[in-house]
């Protein structure tokens, strides 16, 4: 056999099985909503509450706006929320941004009055944290771990890093301020807030481990661990000992995200996601909600679990999405008493739908919707300066 | 014409995307690019037949530059793109030459590939069935494909999978056919050694 003859068996082969596996009304489906994603610019309201926004540079290291006096403390309590496309857009956004859109921006939401605005971007933002004392926000852009100072605008560029590439990162500030926790790809880094590495914690090889969360006392890590296509959720010590299983590995039709420590240090929220299967009329079999036919849905569940892996419970159904890019998060309010959400949107028994911000107790009560445009993206409350 | 008018030609004629260089200004002299330059005169295309007519290639270029896993995310990125641009896309003499471009410079680019791999590993668990594994000799083959050079594996995967001709090659690459004959040469070379197969004409 000639080079020629196994290229056109091998080329036949690759072109009947991507006819047979692609479904041009899926893909056709997909594209609407994905440009007008992209493309949006977005307003937020947000009845009785009051944004902030603070407007650091663009990636480069311009520096931009504070919207709010300069030197003046953000209103609180707030939500920083990464208010974007999700990855996908993100990633494509930070390249290949439409004239005169706005692809993905962080902004910050207060609670009590109702604007928001633009705190970083737009561009390529893949995870954000807060500073203790809440003055600081780290976050992960393009090239690497910037922090940015909102009521200065100041952004300092940390350090580049492999997690500025993919989705499945996360950075988390430890509540004594002394290390930046660092998911990058396969590691679990922590980094000095003034800049440099300090040392890699965790390595799971062929792995991912990614959106860590302290706990209060700032010695131990919670983590996301995905290998071999199954997710869990580690905890390690902040020295890189005693490097536990606390969820998992699930089935490999299920995936969770997003955990949190609580600031009571007594409990551990998480969303666990599991697949939704979409009816050929277009709605979800089990809950009846409006879907595309072979997109990949699931519905997310807020989870809490004691540290040591006790008291597993299901707070309640969050909600599903049809949309790929969609990444749902979760954080927790400094005083511990309620929760954030970004998720498609609540069961319809919980009456609200649709994708957004959402704030609720911490026993899943009093669910409220702050923002409607949220597409997935990591979000962190701000402690009150 | 200066580097600024070039560069402003260049993104209203939707060719630059400013990422890894997806798709780049093909004349330096300024004048109208080599693939899917508009002519001004033609009438636009619908999109739908067009994406239902190119789609499947574009899963099978990106399927042979970055395997199955993450072909499917580059290649409807690759459709978003072209979506979002179609009222120009559409006028180019070959709409289909400009996608299949944006789709090889994104399936060989690392850094796209990182963030299709991170959306597919998001989406493992939801997703319903593995695509379909290729007969060993010929998966053997395509990941040989990936190991060549960017450009050469471009070339190779252009014209194995859409059996181009050199000058249609070089037009979707944006080169010259010289430069198209030397990557199919180079890459034709190391196939060979690599796949272990004999150096001839076609049985």
């Amino acid at each position: 056999m000639s080079i020629e003859d196994l290229a056109r068996d091998a080329a036949a082969e690759l072109r009947d099985t991507a006819s047979a596996d692609v479904d041009v009304d899926v893909v056709l489906g997909w594209l609407e909503p994905a440009s007008r994603r992209r493309s949006r610019v977005r307003t937020v309201g947000i009845s009785g509450a009051v944004l902030v926004l603070a407007v650091a540079g663009w990636l480069g290291g311009r520096v931009g706006f504070v919207a709010e006096p300069a030197g003046r403390p953000m209103p609180s309590p707030s939500v920083a929320l990464y208010h974007g496309n999700g990855p996908i857009d993100v990633i494509t956004g930070a390249f290949d941004p439409p004239p005169g859109g706005v692809d993905n921006e962080v902004v910050a939401v207060s609670t009590s009055t109702g604007k928001s605005t633009q705190t970083i971007g737009p561009g390529y933002i893949a995870a954000i944290s807060w500073s203790p004392d809440g003055t600081q926000l780290a976050y992960i852009a393009a090239r690497g771990v910037f922090v940015l100072t909102p009521a200065t605008g100041v952004t300092r560029f940390l350090g580049a890093c492999a997690c500025s590439k993919i989705p499945v990162s996360g950075v988390a500030w430890s509540p004594n301020g002394r290390y930046i926790a660092v998911a990058n790809l396969d590691q679990l880094q922590l980094w000095s807030p003034d800049g440099g590495r300090t040392k890699t914690i965790v390595t799971l090889p062929s792995g991912y481990a990614f959106s860590p969360s302290w706990s209060p006392d700032s010695n131990r890590l919670v983590f996301v661990a995905l290998a071999a296509g199954q997710w869990g959720m580690d905890v390690v010590n902040a020295d890189g000992s005693h490097l536990t299983t606390l969820v998992g590995p699930l089935p490999s039709d299920r995936m969770l995200d997003s955990p949190a420590w609580s600031p009571d240090g007594s409990q551990i929220a998480y969303l666990e996601g599991a697949p939704l299967h979409c009816g050929s009329r277009g709605s979800a079999l089990t809950s009846g909600l409006p879907c595309y036919p072979g997109f990949p849905w699931t519905t997310y569940s807020v989870m809490l679990i004691h540290p040591d892996g006790s008291n597993l419970t299901r707070l309640h159904a969050a909600g599903s999405t049809s949309a790929p890019d969609f990444i749902p998060s979760l954080g927790w309010s400094p005083d511990g008493t309620s929760m954030a959400l970004i998720i498609p949107g609540p069961t319809p028994a919980v009456v609200l739908t649709g994708p957004g911000l959402y704030v609720m107790n911490r026993d899943g009560s009093e669910i409220r919707r702050l923002d409607r445009n949220s597409w997935g993206g990591p979000l962190a409350w701000q402690p009150i300066p | 014409m200066g580097d600024e008018a070039l560069g402003a030609r260049a993104v209203r004629l939707g060719l630059v995307h400013g990422d890894d260089g997806a798709a780049e200004v093909l004349s330096t002299d300024g004048s109208a690019p080599a693939a899917g330059a508009p002519d001004g005169l033609r009438e636009p295309m619908p999109f739908e037949p067009f994406c239902r007519r190119e789609m499947p290639g574009l899963v099978a270029l990106a399927r042979a530059l970055c395997g199955s896993a993450v072909a499917d995310d580059i290649a409807q990125e690759a459709m978003l793109d072209a979506y979002r641009r179609w009222r120009t896309v559409s006028c180019y003499d070959r709409p289909e030459a400009w996608v299949r471009r944006v789709c090889a410079h994104h399936a060989t680019s690392l850094l796209r590939r990182r963030a299709a791999e991170g959306r597919a590993m998001l989406r493992l668990a939801s997703r319903p069935l593995p695509p379909e594994q290729l007969e060993s000799r010929h998966e053997t083959f395509w990941i040989e494909v990936r190991r060549l050079p960017r450009r050469q594996a471009q070339a190779a995967a252009l014209r194995y999978v859409y059996d181009l001709s050199v000058a249609d090659i070089a037009l979707t690459m944006g080169c010259s056919e010289g430069a198209v004959k030397v990557h199919l040469s180079r890459a034709r070379g190391v196939l060979i050694k690599r796949c272990g197969v004999r150096d001839g004409e076609p049985s």
